[in-house]
């Protein structure tokens, strides 16, 4: 009777001292790994795998697809940067860039006012502190899909609550997804509204680890609460300041979820950002080179703010 | 107590061994799979179809269940699987690029001309498809699924819109006469717009209801994208720039506010929430209103596609099937797909759709679906009259006509003069811009 060839190795993997592999050469490579120099670098081959097939790879394949005319179903040739500068001149990938900044600028501001008076008032000493603490983070954690629905349906040009409510009191509310700028107002409420809890539960943190010895110096000396927050809470959170910053501006400019369930980019391109411009020019018009060129744009943003921030906490 | 470390249970050696080994055992497993002969039993043959979630329920019903009843017939495992309109193209763009996925899909509008490299030649199925009785398909469903003399899709259904209107609103409003014309359409509009219950149009970017209104729109003010050639960029024209000002007047004096962010479902909840009085749409609104809201479908009926000053055009959303040359199951799929548009078994499925589908051959206007109801007649007529027109027209149809039905250059001509983002001839401008850079392509 002969067994399945996988028992053998199934034993093996038991531990049962069954040898799968030669055992010469097993000992050898155990030899190895007995050495740090080997070790170390052997334990990283599976992150390092994983970054390669799915970072790497696709970032390389990504250039040349963005310096190609590849079209969906149809391999491309080299083209240079002619999908770059076709881009740059359409008008539509003009307006997506500006938009791209104003989001990202606009949203990221005022989270981080917002999340630092979040943090401010969640400091502070109140009945069922942890739960609401937890509360907080709800917007943050509910899937981006998910919440962005409800928004859309609160915004709806027919069935809008926010509208409902101001009809109640005789003011007209806007087509928060249709008229000229409301789309964009539109979006960056949202982004705010969802990106707050992380900027405070961080702040929060951070304000948690500065010693309260430094406020009761400062309560000594006569200082009142602005200067206790200019001259002690606002520096020492610059670390942690920069690090959710860098996060933010980061995940904002490259945000695609909330802009393509809210507004789809529209009315008429109006509201597209570069992440939903990359998927309409290259998966919708099937045109890959002109949608990866798209993508590509924000490498460059992206690299310049991130050397920044790191300088910025290297001298910090 | 002391504590016990784990290098004292298990030495990194043996650790290591054991890791390396499992590994081994995990990565060979699937090629001792493949070398270990097969057991003895036919191994089934499988067919998976893609289609959209049709607004009517009971077509995905009837088609699921001929699927099935197929499938056992022949020893075939059938999977129908379906998504939302708008995903379709994006899921089929990455079954094209990735080379594998669904079997047959059912694609809308011109993207067999899109895809074409990718799709196998089913003339025989479309020859089997159109002997006696049925005879050929309609001219404009063939140019999509023809592409360049070659049989690319099987034209599967037409989705024809016409205008759905409150009877009572309008009684009551006094417009008695139904509009044949925009510019009646237009004194309507005025008309009901002061009574409170407004039209109103999508301008938003999904797949059906804005491209349907627009380009009919621009063709029956006697624009055009292109000239007859296929690839002279002719949309910069006095008809085109009349068609967007007459738009600017459609916007600021018909439509209901909003409009601008519409999509294909926006002006169904519209209505059905009785704050529109008309629409141009397939006929689920008046399948839904017949279901659930029996006041509404009393007080609705339709009428037929206007007719602008350069003539009566319209634009209508096609679908078909299409197999994809990256199938294993090519034979098969050709073989289901004849199943299905055997007339039979096609009547059955138009009938499951009380109306909402029209067939794609003239034959198909003798179904017993058009005696059910006479208020969805107006969708028969809108498609045997024959005013619809393909994306690109006069042109041919094209690979870039096609682009600039997905780009949606032609609704945002419009969408762009109406939110006051440009005037009207920059906006005119804009497309010209836009559907150069498409047709040098």
């Amino acid at each position: 009777m002969t067994r399945p060839k996988g028992t053998l190795l199934l034993k093996a993997a038991a531990g049962e001292g069954v040898a799968a592999f030669p055992r010469a050469g097993l000992r050898a490579v155990a030899g190895l790994l007995e050495q740090d120099r080997f070790l170390g670098p052997a334990l990283m081959v599976p992150a390092l795998a994983g970054l390669l097939l799915f970072v790497a790879y696709p970032f390389v394949y990504g250039i040349w697809l963005a310096l190609s005319d590849s079209y969906v179903g149809r391999a491309g040739s080299f083209v240079g940067l002619q999908n770059f500068v076709q881009q740059f001149r359409d008008d539509i990938f003009q307006k997506t860039l500006a938009n791209t900044f104003e989001y990202t600028i606009v949203a990221c501001v005022f989270k981080f006012i917002f999340g630092l008076g979040m943090a401010a008032a969640l400091n502070q000493r109140y009945p069922l502190k942890r739960f609401v603490q937890a509360a907080v983070l709800l917007p943050w954690i509910i899937p981006t899909v998910l919440s962005t629905l409800a928004w859309l349906w609160m915004f709806d040009s027919t069935f809008s609550v926010f509208n409902y409510v101001l009809k109640r009191v005789g003011i007209e509310g806007p087509m928060w997804l249709g008229e000229r700028h409301w789309p964009m107002i539109s979006l960056i409420i949202v982004n705010i509204w969802r990106g707050t809890p992380f900027f405070g539960v961080c702040f929060l943190a951070g304000m948690q680890t500065i010693p309260e010895e430094l406020y009761e110096a400062a309560r000594i000396d006569g200082a009142g609460s602005w200067q206790k927050f200019w001259h002690i809470t606002f520096p020492l959170l610059i670390p942690v300041t920069t690090v959710v910053m860098l996060l933010s501006i980061i995940l904002t400019f490259a945000d695609f979820q909330l802009i393509y369930v809210l507004t789809r980019g529209g009315p008429a391109n109006s509201s597209n950002v570069l992440g939903t411009l990359a998927y309409w020019v290259g998966i919708y018009a099937g045109n890959l080179g002109g949608g990866a060129a798209v993508s590509l744009t924000m490498f460059p943003v992206l690299a310049v703010v991130i050397l920044l921030t790191l300088l910025a906490l290297r001298r910090g | 107590m002391a504590k016990v470390r784990l290098g004292q249970l298990v030495s990194r050696r043996d650790l290591l061994k054991r890791a390396a080994v499992t590994a081994g055992a995990v990565a060979s497993a699937p090629i001792l799979g493949v070398c270990s002969p097969a057991p003895a039993a036919v191994k089934e043959r499988e067919l998976h179809i893609l289609q959209w979630v049709n607004f009517v329920r009971e077509m995905d019903e009837e088609f699921i269940r001929q699927a099935e009843g197929w499938g056992k017939a022949n020893k075939v495992k059938v999977k129908v699987e379906r998504i939302g309109g708008s995903d379709l193209q994006p899921r089929m763009a990455a079954s094209v690029q990735a080379k594998t996925g669904p079997d047959i899909i059912g694609i809308q509008a011109n993207w067999a001309w899109l895809y074409a490299d990718s799709l196998v030649d089913v003339g025989d199925v479309v020859e089997a498809v159109t002997k006696a009785p049925v005879g050929s398909f309609y001219d404009d469903i063939a140019m999509q699924a023809k592409v360049k003399g070659v049989w690319k899709a099987v034209p599967y259904w037409y989705n024809p819109g016409t205008y759905v209107y409150r009877t009572d609103w309008f009684k009551e409003a006094g417009v008695t006469t139904l509009p044949k014309t925009y510019d009646e359409f237009y004194k309507a509009g005025v008309t009901m717009k002061k009574y409170g219950k407004p039209f109103g149009q999508a301008m938003g970017h999904s797949f059906s209801d804005p491209n349907t209104f627009w380009y009919a729109f621009l063709w029956s003010h006697g624009g055009k994208e292109v000239g007859e050639d296929g690839k002279t960029v002719a949309i910069n024209s006095k008809e085109t720039l009349a068609a967007v000002e007459r738009a600017i007047e459609f916007f600021d004096n018909v439509w209901t506010r909003g409009v601008l962010s519409w999509d294909d479902s926006s002006n169904n909840r519209a209505y059905l929430a009785e704050e529109l009085s008309c629409t141009l749409n397939g006929a689920s609104i008046y399948f839904v209103a017949r279901k659930d809201f029996p006041k509404i479908a009393q007080n609705s009926d339709h009428f037929g596609i206007l007719a602008g000053p350069a003539g009566r055009y319209g634009q209508v959303l096609f679908g078909h099937h299409v197999i994809m040359n990256y199938s294993k199951n090519v034979a098969v799929a050709k073989d289901f797909l004849k199943y299905v548009m055997q007339p039979d078994n096609y009547s059955k499925w138009l009938q499951s759709g009380g109306g909402y589908m029209v067939g794609p051959s003239p034959y198909h206007e003798k179904d017993p679906v058009w005696k059910t109801d006479t208020k969805v007649l107006p969708f028969l007529e809108a498609v045997s009259s024959k005013v619809f027109r393909w994306p690109g027209w006069p042109g041919p149809p094209s690979t870039q006509a096609s682009e600039a039905l997905v780009r949606y250059i032609i609704v945002d001509l419009f969408a762009k003069a109406c939110s006051g983002e440009f005037k009207p001839i920059d906006s005119v401008n804009w497309a010209e811009r836009q559907l150069k850079g498409i047709y040098k392509g």
